[in-house]
């Protein structure tokens, strides 16, 4: 008996090849299927991530300019759930001259924004007596801001000379100035998008972006809640010693459908002490 | 080779395959996937780190800030002249952060009554994190006016007994001798009543009085409380506020001004500053003393301060005094005695032996309320406070 060796295979099977071509399928959808969901997977961060980081700068800029005025003193011009107006303070120096008869303010240790499109109004100490119960804030307006001016009392060279209408009075050397300008905050819409924004209050309707974006007003995108000394709530600009901010943006889980994350803070505002 | 090898074909003996190869792609997709977690998380992590540094800054700014206005030493900012500075710190908190606080005088010498200071302080987070906050505040250094409308402020009598030449003056004196100009430079220097009593003639002898008028009468000053308790700080106040305490009857016969390390020691009850010696760093040093009892002041001394007295204060010189006195029954002088400063006494004073003699010193009270712990840095109201850029 003779045996034959069978002959020599040098292709594929049929059988073979649907194998091979279901398994690299498989393996193609799922890696297709894992980069989707990666790709969405880092969508969604981004997306987390940038609505954390527009409630964290809307609630630290409200913070910061709420923890500045004093309700007292009449900083809260007008306060409601989702805007305030406030005396923004954007510079502050110290009185080292009074020049009345140039009707202008010598000043040192200066800080913030010393330029007249950033400010044009300055609160001023004055003393008067040496009482504290004739203390008061005077409000002037700032015509004029220069890089020099008449020196200090003390000799020396004051960084900034303001120009001011009004009475200098009652100024002492050594009083503080605080440069500020009446600003609103609240929500407002751009491009579709709602955001925290900033507008002179004196001058137009016109936001400015500051921190965004937010949830639109009827999805409470910012809730501010204001608190009188003894913890109730109130309305009332002069009473206010607490603020509560929350603030709420969107991450879209589709385009159609947000989501949300929420982020809330307290301040208390420490200048009416 | 073996029979049944001989049957597999070539391409099932290929060992070539493509196992590797799925396995590094998997790892990569794997990496990529982790990658993407940690980058969200690092994320995360350094905004929180960040957070965390900013706010441990501002609290240890904040911190700092009142830890200078409570450890106010009046000692050392009421001799800053205009445009000094004094540093504070690094002063390191427990747990972590750290400030660095500067004190500046603000005013100027022409309101040196009204002294500004602007405090800021700049708070930093433990290292290795970096991130620091600048804040700062205005204060003005203020005391109440504790004394005492005229040179001596009595409940009932005033007796000169038979002495030689004794006097009350409201007339303003500063106090002569060895103290500077400048040391007065500042301070109002206007006379005043020399005895302030409910009616005239609970003053025995009144040649013996000059001011302006000589005697004051003010008839709502009939009881202690009208003497001890009307003030913007009352008696009982000042004794919470007392450097030293003797209790019981107590005699000092001879002062100690004595220096710790080239500095005044506050700690010495028996100091009761250096008067007489501008030069001497208890110069500025007026502490507040408070007896249970009777005070003795005798033998060859000078001191300063402000004198609590339960009982009677009695003085036998030569003495001098320079400050405040509140006594709650006698004062009573005898010898040479030159009290400069004003005193409020609760029953009555009695002059005796030569040359007793009571100097109203704007002066000397003043100096005594400016650097005795009666001084405190008091906040401009409101908007002290300021965020710094």
């Amino acid at each position: 008996m003779i045996l034959r060796r069978p002959a020599r295979s040098h292709g594929y099977t049929l059988v073979e090849v649907l194998v091979a071509m279901t398994l690299t399928g498989i393996v193609v959808a799922g890696t297709l299927r894992a980069l989707t969901a990666q790709k969405k997977f880092y969508a969604r961060q981004a997306r987390i991530l940038e609505a954390r980081h527009a409630m964290r700068a809307s609630a630290t800029i409200l913070a910061s300019e709420l923890r500045e005025v004093s309700a007292a003193g009449g900083d809260l011009y007008d306060v409601a759930s989702d805007s305030v107006a406030l005396r923004s303070t954007v510079g502050f120096a110290i009185v080292c001259g009074v020049n009345g008869a140039s009707g202008s303010l010598s000043l040192t240790h200066l800080s913030g924004h010393f330029r007249l499109e950033a400010a044009d109004s300055a609160l001023v100490f004055v003393e008067n007596g040496t009482g504290d119960g004739d203390d008061l804030w005077r409000a002037l307006q700032v015509t004029a801001i220069n890089a020099s001016g008449p020196s200090c009392v003390s000799g020396a060279t004051p960084e900034r000379e303001i120009a001011v209408t009004g009475d200098l009075s009652g100024i002492w050397v050594g009083a503080p100035v605080r440069l500020f300008r009446p600003y609103v905050f609240a929500l407002f819409e751009m491009d579709s998008r709602w955001w925290l924004g900033r507008r002179n209050r004196g001058s137009g309707p016109n936001y400015v972006p500051v921190a965004g974006p937010l949830a639109p007003p009827g999805d409470d995108g910012l809730e501010l809640t204001y608190y009188r000394a003894d913890g109730a709530t109130t309305l009332d600009p002069s009473l206010v010693t607490r603020v509560d901010i929350a603030v709420r943006a969107p991450t879209f889980k589709t385009a159609t459908e947000p989501a949300y994350r929420d982020l809330s803070t307290s301040t208390h505002l420490r200048n009416d002490g | 080779m073996s029979a049944a090898s001989a049957w597999v074909p070539a391409r099932l003996k290929d060992a070539s395959g493509f196992a590797l190869a799925m396995a590094v792609f998997a790892l990569v997709l794997l990496a990529a996937i982790v990658a993407g977690g940690y980058f969200s998380a690092s994320q995360e992590f350094q905004i929180g780190r960040g957070m965390r540094s900013t706010t441990t800054s501002f609290y240890s700014g904040e911190a700092g800030i009142r830890d200078v206005l409570n450890d106010w030493d009046p000692t050392v900012y009421a001799a800053m002249l205009p445009g000094d500075t004094v540093t504070i710190g690094p002063v390191p908190f427990e747990g972590g952060g750290s400030f660095t606080a500067s004190v500046i005088r603000v005013g100027s010498a022409a309101d040196s009554a009204k002294r500004y200071f602007y405090i800021e302080a700049v708070g930093r987070p433990p290292s290795p994190s970096v991130g620091e906050r600048r804040q700062a505040v205005v204060a003005r250094a203020s005391f109440p006016d504790l004394c005492c409308g005229g040179a001596v402020r009595v409940l009932n009598q005033v007796i000169f007994g038979g002495g030689a030449q004794p006097i009350i003056s409201g007339l303003n004196n500063d106090p002569p001798g060895s103290w500077p100009a400048s040391a007065c430079s500042g301070i109002p220097g206007d006379s005043a009543p020399g005895v302030i009593v409910w009616q005239a003639s609970n003053v025995t002898d009144t040649s013996r009085v000059k001011g302006m008028p000589p005697i004051l009468v003010d008839p709502t000053q009939t009881t202690m409380a009208s003497l001890f308790e009307s003030g913007e700080l009352t008696y009982d106040d000042l004794v919470a506020m007392a450097d030293h305490e003797f209790v019981g009857d107590y005699t000092l016969n001879d002062t100690q001004p004595t220096l710790v390390n080239g500095e005044c020691d506050r700690s010495n009850p028996l100091n009761w500053g250096a008067p007489n010696s501008p030069s001497h760093d208890c110069f500025n040093y007026f502490p507040i003393i408070h007896v249970t009892q009777d005070l003795y002041l005798v033998g060859s001394g000078a001191a300063q301060g402000i004198l609590l007295v339960d009982r009677d204060l009695n003085i036998n010189g030569p003495f001098e005094f320079y400050g405040i006195a509140f006594v709650k029954r006698d004062l009573n002088m005898g010898g040479p005695v030159d009290f400069y400063g004003g005193a409020i006494v609760g029953d009555d004073v009695d002059f005796n032996g030569a040359t007793p003699r009571f100097w109203l010193s704007r002066c000397a009270s003043e100096r005594a309320e400016r650097l005795s712990k009666i001084t405190r840095p008091r906040l401009v109201s409101p908007r002290a406070w300021v965020d710094l850029f």
